[in-house]
């Protein structure tokens, strides 16, 4: 316990020197963060409420769908902590750490460092999952309750908890498991990795909208329960049900069986952590090298044949699809993105539903798009340059000239997009509430999805936080990641904006759209230019 | 073999209130090996790193067979390869594929690309290694690969900071051997380092740098570099 408790200190010791140096800068960057995060926050919870309150209205068949809501989200978002717990403890050894090697040098017992990891983790789940689910539970207690207390909280944070537990758990397991048992990272058993993820995403999905849920909607009131009890969400051994009960219900049976899981399955995880993570550690580092890690073969990159801007967009191409950090956020967000759009392609539109909700629909799906646009950006593309800090010595004493460099970050960003722009393009050909608005949607979609991309690009050009080249994460969240993110939420919100007043039938809503895309195209030809000039002036 | 390669003139730079970098001046002519050497904190370093274009001096010009730094930085990247004291390198490519990225980077055709790699993958014992990740490697192979790569184009001038630390014994030999071969090639070499031992072995010219000056330079031959060292950079 002693060491856990030194590692601890450690920990909010990092965190107090980081604030001590530039504590201004770094202090504003954390109140926008809030702001943003706040923001989308009340946007979420007038939303959800806005949506429970319709439902509200129909009582207790209501209250069962936001219910289900509830449960429905409990299970998705456990399958995708599951996910990347299992993405983050595959990376943790595919990965240098020097922390954790100095560690292992230690006459540290191996359970300290494994609960010490596990108590941080859970941590930053549970917060994770607070911000995320805050708005949808409080807007369902506010709307079907009519308060909320400190007990309540305290429910909700409890049944939290649990599921970052459960899920901590379950993925950490099934990562060491793959770890120790698959052993490498090679490109084959990385697609069947993915291929299992997303197959059991798509059964999850088949589990959350069975056939019988669209008849759910045009039953009767004698025929509602039967049909609702029969959803195999509806069951009772669903765990994920247990630990949304303590939230909704809260019966003293999801208590006891919510405690069960997750005893159970704490104990699992940090017998197996104990018994498995030096062996794992050991067997990782005493492989050949080129095995780890390798999406692509060594002999498919062949920069001799490659013109210099060329090899460059090469060369940051193979620092996204050779690392497992990246491509497992990739895979994480486009998880994201099929469930996001496949929960809106079940939706159906019933003759005489107000045309305010089906706006509400489009405007909901543009700004989703939008949003993990630029999440895929701010982790992807943004952090291209600052990337160089630690091989800025090669990079910047090459013979090339500035404009080349330039033009290969923005060329590589526009290239990680390509498949954003495939979904813009199609995805709301498969939405039922698109209607006749498709070239409207799709065009401002692209249209954001490519001035987001370059302001990206040229965002990450300007001042970029060389210090933190090692880390994407610190990188996207320093100040010009703040920035950038504003930038572009603005102007996406301008345009979404204008789609609602549009498709609310006031003209007017067009010049809204257009005023919002040609302040995203200026900002794009002066901050172009600048990032360029910038380029410059770089010391190291 | 004669005429200057590498010129600096009154060069300067600040870091706030401190004098990195104070009215330095230098010339190494081709077939020279020049050593600089000094305490930590001298400006050796500072001084290198505007010499590449890493660092924008305060004042003064810096110029790589007549191509000024500033004024003409690519002409001036052309003429150089560069080595720092400790070589960072791109974690996610192999050692071999550094080697051809540098040689498209300098715009050599692809069969000098493939056949300068062959050449240079056999300077040192690490052919086996070249194949695999650079991630991987240990301190002293980073150094090695990375020091090949300032070799890949025909440069004029080697600026090297702190060549051989982490280098095994027969590595340093093999660096400084390759070193005399460049600059007997007719090529200048600039090298900052520490140990004095190989100064006075492979240098021709040594320059003592201390807080931020150049206090003394001399030609190596018959000198003893520890005690001139220690002359010159001991407080009085």
């Amino acid at each position: 316990m002693k060491t856990a408790a030194i590692l601890r200190a450690t920990d909010f010791r990092e965190i107090k020197s980081w604030f001590a140096v530039q504590t201004g800068s770094k202090l504003a960057v954390l109140a926008g963060f809030i702001l943003v995060i706040a923001g989308l926050e009340v946007g979420l919870f007038s939303g959800m409420g806005y949506y429970f309150r319709t439902l509200a209205a129909a009582q207790d068949f209501g209250y069962h769908t936001a219910d289900y809501i509830i449960r429905a989200t409990f299970l998705v978002v456990m399958w995708l902590g599951i996910g990347s717990s299992a993405a983050a403890t595959a990376n943790l050894f595919f990965t240098k750490n020097k922390n954790l090697a100095y560690l292992l040098t230690l006459p540290v017992d191996i359970s300290d460092l494994v609960r010490w990891q596990t108590q941080k983790t859970i941590t930053f789940n549970t917060f994770l999952l607070a911000v995320l689910l805050a708005p949808l539970l409080l807007a369902f207690r506010l709307t079907f309750v009519g308060y909320f207390d400190l007990v309540f909280i305290l429910r909700a944070v409890l049944g939290l908890f649990g599921l970052a537990l459960v899920a901590t758990a379950l993925g950490g397991s099934i990562g060491f498991l793959l770890v120790a048992e698959t052993g490498r990272s090679t490109l084959t058993r990385s697609l069947l990795h993915v291929g299992v993820f997303l197959g059991i995403m798509v059964l999850i999905f088949r589990l959350v909208f069975p056939p019988a849920l669209a008849s759910l909607t045009r039953a009767t009131p004698s025929a509602f329960y039967p049909l609702y009890q029969s959803l195999p969400l509806a069951r009772s051994w669903v765990p994920t049900n247990w630990l949304a009960g303590l939230i909704t219900v809260g019966t003293p049976v999801d208590w006891l069986l919510s405690a069960a899981l997750v005893i159970f399955l704490l104990k699992f995880y940090l017998w197996l952590e104990c018994r498995l993570f030096l062996t794992t550690y050991w067997q990782v580092n005493s492989r050949p090298q080129e095995q780890l890690g390798f999406i692509f073969e060594t002999s498919r990159l062949d920069f001799a044949r490659q013109t210099p801007l060329r090899a460059l967009m090469t060369k940051d191409l193979s620092a996204v699809i050779r690392s497992p950090g990246e491509i497992g956020y990739g895979v994480f967000l486009a998880s994201l993105v099929v469930f996001f759009f496949g929960l809106f392609s079940r939706v159906s539109l019933p003759a005489g539903t107000p045309l305010s909700w089906i706006i509400l629909l489009q405007v909901f799906a543009f700004l989703g798009l939008v949003f993990f646009t630029n999440t895929f950006l701010l982790r992807l593309a943004f952090p291209d340059m600052a990337k160089e800090g630690e091989t800025a010595w090669y990079l910047f004493t090459q013979p090339l000239a500035p404009e080349k460099l330039w033009l290969s970050k923005v060329l590589l960003a526009q290239l990680l997009i390509l498949p954003f722009l495939f979904v813009a393009a199609t995805v709301w050909l498969f939405l039922s509430f698109t209607g006749r608005y498709y070239l409207l949607l799709a065009g401002c979609s692209l249209i954001m999805i490519i001035i987001i991309t370059l302001l990206q690009a040229f965002l990450g050009l300007i001042n970029p936080n060389f210090s933190e080249s090692h880390s994407a994460e610190k990188i996207s969240t320093s100040y010009m990641g703040l920035i950038t993110l504003v930038i572009t939420t603005t102007l996406a919100l301008g345009v979404a904006a204008g789609l609602d007043q549009y498709l609310s039938g006031n003209a007017f809503g067009i010049l809204t759209i257009t005023g919002s895309v040609i302040i995203g195209l200026v900002l794009v030809g002066i901050l172009g230019a600048v990032s360029r000039s910038g380029l410059r002036r770089y010391e190291f | 073999m004669a005429g200057p390669v590498i010129v600096i003139e009154h060069l300067s730079r600040n870091f706030g209130p401190l004098k990195a970098v104070s009215d330095v001046s230098l010339k190494v002519d081709a077939g020279e090996i020049y050593a600089l050497i000094g305490p930590n904190g001298a400006g050796k370093t500072t001084l290198v790193k505007m010499l590449v274009g890493l660092l924008a001096p305060a004042s003064g010009h810096a110029a790589i067979a007549g191509h000024d730094i500033m004024a003409d930085p690519l002409g001036a990247k052309k003429e150089f390869g560069y080595l720092p004291d400790n070589p960072a390198a791109y974690d996610f490519l192999t050692g071999s594929e550094f080697l051809h990225l540098t040689g498209a980077l300098n715009g050599l055709p692809a069969p000098d690309i493939t056949r300068r790699v062959h050449q240079l993958s056999a300077v040192f014992p690490i052919s086996q290694i070249l194949a695999q990740r650079m991630g991987s490697y240990s301190r002293g192979n980073r150094q090695k690969v990375a020091f090949l790569a300032s070799l890949m184009a025909s440069h004029r001038a080697l600026i090297i900071d702190e060549p051989v630390v982490g280098l095994d014994p027969s590595s340093i030999t093999i660096f400084g051997d390759n070193l005399t071969q460049f600059a007997q090639g007719g090529g200048a070499v600039l090298l900052v380092t520490h140990t004095l031992s190989f100064a006075q072995k492979y240098a021709t010219h040594v320059g003592v740098m201390h807080q931020g000056r150049i206090v003394t330079e001399k030609a190596v031959a018959g000198g003893d570099l520890e005690q001139l060292y220690l002359d010159q950079t001991s407080e009085k």
